[in-house]
Parts: structure tokens; sequence; C-alpha cells
């Protein structure tokens, strides 16, 4: 058994960027998850800074940029590149998002809004047969202009394939087997989160019944 | 299992990630085999002595010149096969 302090320096050993050979030059890390870390880097090229996913050993290979090339959309993080490093390790470039996590609005407006557009980009990722499976206000940065944006489809699912559950136990189904409606789960539960403290009971209805245990009593 | 280990594990289980810290172990653990095998067979134990010195030290890492010392090898050769020992392990992971 490695203990969990060795495993850490490992990771960070793993996870140590080597950008040579590429058009980008090294930058800060600005997340970090069991699928890779995401660094700010400058693209030489076009001289501008995207954020670079570097796939960790945990990662499924360029799952996740297979996954964005399916999915343009407005809410949803655009892919502009993918590699491989001069270590072996795969990579996939994305628009560096200025934004802000997501979180509770004081304008019961605003909140439906935002989670409007949320439900859009995720509509539109199951349209397309991807399941996000790891929704959670980390994963979805709001700008300025009111703009929203959902990020992370590491773990996404395409459909047909069988996955189980994962992602974010606050925001996870919680039945085993996972379709659609596990994303409508967290997405209830999210609703329940931005929106505004005393919001009217019909929408809390709504909340309620997309987080339901039974995905059978969820929205279809 | 390490006392501190079993904490980690059961304050990971209690927050759900079990499943990732497991996949992470099943990922390390047999490419540090691998790594140790393919320095035995290549004749650079020492390598992997000084990777094992100081990436698996579990309490207080020593020092690169700790390690310089204690294999009676230049600082820089340390550097240097560490360095090879890290690519190594990036491209083990990645298999």
């Amino acid at each position: 058994m490695i203990p969990d302090r060795v495993l850490d320096h490992l990771r960070a050993v793993v996870d140590e960027l080597d950008l040579s050979g590429t058009r980008y030059e090294a930058g800060r890390m600005i997340g970090k998850g069991d699928m890779g870390s995401v660094y700010r880097v400058r693209d030489r090229m076009l001289d501008r800074y995207v954020a670079l996913k570097v796939i960790g050993p945990v990662g499924d290979g360029f799952k996740e940029a297979r996954t964005l090339t399916r999915l343009e959309h407005p809410g949803i993080v655009p892919l502009y590149d993918a590699g491989t490093l001069a270590d072996g390790r795969g990579y996939c470039v994305m628009r560096l998002v200025d934004g802000k996590p997501l979180r509770r609005f004081d304008g019961l407006a605003e909140g439906l809004a935002v989670a409007g557009k949320i439900c859009e980009a995720v509509g539109f990722a199951h349209s397309q047969g991807v399941i996000h499976r790891d929704l959670k206000p980390e994963n979805i940065l709001t700008g300025q202009f009111g703009q929203v944006m959902v990020l992370d489809w590491g773990i996404a699912l395409w459909s047909g394939a069988r996955g189980s559950r994962a992602g974010t136990r606050r925001y996870m189904a919680p039945e085993a087997e996972v379709d659609a409606r596990t994303d409508i789960f967290s997405l209830g539960v999210l609703l329940e989160e931005i929106l505004p403290l005393g919001a009217p009971r019909p929408l809390l209805a709504i909340a309620a019944k997309a987080h339901a245990n039974e995905p059978e009593a969820r929205y279809q | 299992m390490f006392p501190s280990t079993h904490h980690t594990l059961l304050n990971k289980a209690i927050r759900g990630e079990e499943g990732q810290l497991n996949r992470l172990l099943e990922v390390f653990a047999p490419a540090i085999g691998t790594l140790k095998e393919e320095c035995a067979s290549g004749g650079r134990e020492v390598r992997f002595a000084i990777f094992e010195a100081y990436d698996l030290a579990e309490d207080t890492r020593p020092s690169y010149e700790e390690v310089a010392l204690r294999y009676h090898v230049p600082v820089t050769t340390v550097t240097n096969h560490m360095a090879w020992a890290w690519k190594e392990l990036r491209r083990l992971v990645q298999r």
C-alpha cells in the first residue's frame, strides 16, 4: 500500500508540465482532479491564454476531447486543440473561461435565467447522447454578462455505454445505473441551491421533483 | 496498512472518493513495480534506489544532498537519475 502522502507526491510528479514541442508556454495550474490537471497557458501562435488539460493516469485518453467535439453549444466550453506531450501524456486545449462558480443568486429572475441556460446546455448534450455525470457548482461558470459555461466533461458517458455512479456525492443520484435522469437529479439539487432564499414554492417543487430519489419520479 | 493511510482512506470513503483513490493506487502500484524490474534488469539499481529514497519516502523527504551522500554520487547525478525516473514513471502510468 502506498501512503497518501507518497501518492500525492507521485501524482504531482506525473502532473509536471513539459510543453516542449507544442505551441504553448507553461503557466500556472488552475485546477486539479483525478481525471487530469488544468493549466492556464499561453498559445504562442495566436497570442492568447487558453486552458490546457493534461489527461491524468486515471483519465480515459482523449474521450473528453472527443466528447467536446460533439457538443458545440454556447453553454459548453469549446475545444480548441488536442495532442500529445513530449512525455507521452495526452492534452486538450479549451477556451479559458473567465467566470465564477455557480452560487446562490439574490434575484429570482437572474437565478432562473442562469438555471435555464444550464438546462439548455445539458439538454443539448443529452440530445447528442452525452451524460455529464458530474454537474456541480464548480463545473459551471457564470460570466459577468450572464453567460453560463458547463465545464469538465472528463467523466461524461456516451449513450449506449454502460456506466456506474460517479461524481460528487451531494449532487449524485442514488441509482446505480446511469442515464440522462442522473443529470436531471444533479440539476434539481443545483436549482435549489441557486434560487434565492424564499423562492416561490412551485419552483422549489420543480427542483424537488427533479431530484426525486426514484428516477421514474423525475422529469423524463 | 499504514495508520495514517487508513485514516485518510476512511475520510475519503466518507466523502465518496474511495473509488478514485483506489483507481490511483491501481495505476501507481504496478508502475512502481515495473520501474523497479526494469531498473534491475538494466543494471540501473542505483537509479531506482534514488527514486525510492526520495519519491517514496514515507516520512520526511530527504534533500538531494542527503540522497547524494547516501549513494556516494554527485548531486547532479541525483537530479539526472530522478528526472529519468520521473519520465519513466509518466510513461508507465500512461500505458
